[in-house]
């Protein structure tokens, strides 16, 4: 797929994403994991060293926050930051948009973040979604 | 109209290609609703400030069934037409086309260029729609969130009132270090 019908592509799913977040519905998520998946696409293509491939990198993680996808975002945002030549202001922001992400989420359960950091409770949550409660105890 | 830029809305897709024809002609809608919700008609006059030039204008528009407005959040169409009619605005103004909409977090709406004789220049895009008569505030808001903006050669700020058509374009300069 060519950078033209990506841009035009993300352009269109950011539109829709952001009016199913604006109406709470279910399928926001969803929506905001195209965004991610189609900004991924567009990091594949350019790179770091070029504005839009900023762009497109900083774009991936924030969309897979929306999308609730932690662990995609985290993933994401060690990828791009360990890429060879990455600008260092990327590597930056990547880490502030994950630790944006986090403060929201202490102020969000101040009790359990006064006994947990962020990326335990990330973490916990990730395990009981991919491996669900029976493994959780084990 | 004599002597005025005429800003077609209809014109949208063919102004930014890379803006998806579905978008263009729901953000094309919202914007004639937005205008005849405010009580005007295609060929109102629209008044411009690019910069700290003064350019009168006219804006052209398929009507839209003010009925249709029930079906849309008004929010959006004070949103979506504001950004239909600034991207009009900054094509037949300044040439300049969409390369793609931005996310939140970016501190602009959408990412523009300008081919010149000096290559290709990216602009960050604000855009702000208001009914209020005096659109000071929002322009503001509008100024101070795009300034923000890092990666692109410029940032500017768009505000649009369909209280009285009027569009405003301003540079701003940035707030924080380029990379």
């Amino acid at each position: 797929m060519t950078i033209e019908t990506l841009n035009a592509l993300v352009s269109g799913a950011i539109w829709r994403a952001e009016q199913l977040d604006e109406l709470g519905a279910d399928t926001a998520a969803s929506a905001w994991k195209e965004v991610s998946q189609l900004e991924e696409e567009i990091a594949k293509i350019v790179p770091a060293k070029e504005a839009e491939g900023r762009i497109a990198r900083r774009g991936a993680v924030r969309a897979a926050l929306k999308a609730n996808d932690h662990l995609r975002a985290r993933d994401l945002a060690e990828r791009y930051a360990a890429d060879n030549g990455v600008p260092r202001a990327l590597r930056n922001e990547l880490r502030n948009i994950l630790r944006a992400d986090a403060d929201e989420l202490s102020e969000e359960f101040p009790f359990v973040a006064k006994h947990y950091k962020p990326n335990d409770i990330r973490k916990l949550a990730n395990r009981l979604q991919e491996c669900g409660p029976f493994n959780l105890v084990a | 109209m004599a002597g005025g830029v005429l800003v077609d809305l209809s014109r949208l897709c063919e102004m930014h290609p890379r803006v998806p024809a579905d978008m263009g002609a729901m953000m094309a809608l919202r914007a004639a609703l937005g205008l005849q919700r405010n009580g005007h008609s295609p060929g109102a006059r629209l008044q411009m400030l690019i910069e700290s030039a003064r350019l009168r204008g006219a804006l052209a528009w398929l009507v839209a069934d003010l009925r249709a407005l029930e079906q849309h959040d008004s929010k959006r169409v004070t949103e979506d037409g504001a950004e239909a009619i600034a991207l009009a605005v900054a094509h037949e103004t300044k040439e300049w086309h969409v390369v793609r909409r931005l996310q939140q977090g970016e501190s602009a709406d959408w990412l523009l260029e300008h081919r010149g004789d000096k290559g290709r220049k990216l602009v960050a895009f604000e855009i702000g729609g208001t009914d209020s008569v005096s659109i000071a505030r929002t322009l503001r808001e509008k100024r101070a969130q795009v300034a923000k903006s890092v990666d692109v050669d410029q940032r500017c700020a768009g505000v649009v009132g369909f209280k009285r058509p009027q569009a405003t374009l301003e540079s701003v300069e940035a707030r924080t270090h380029d990379h």
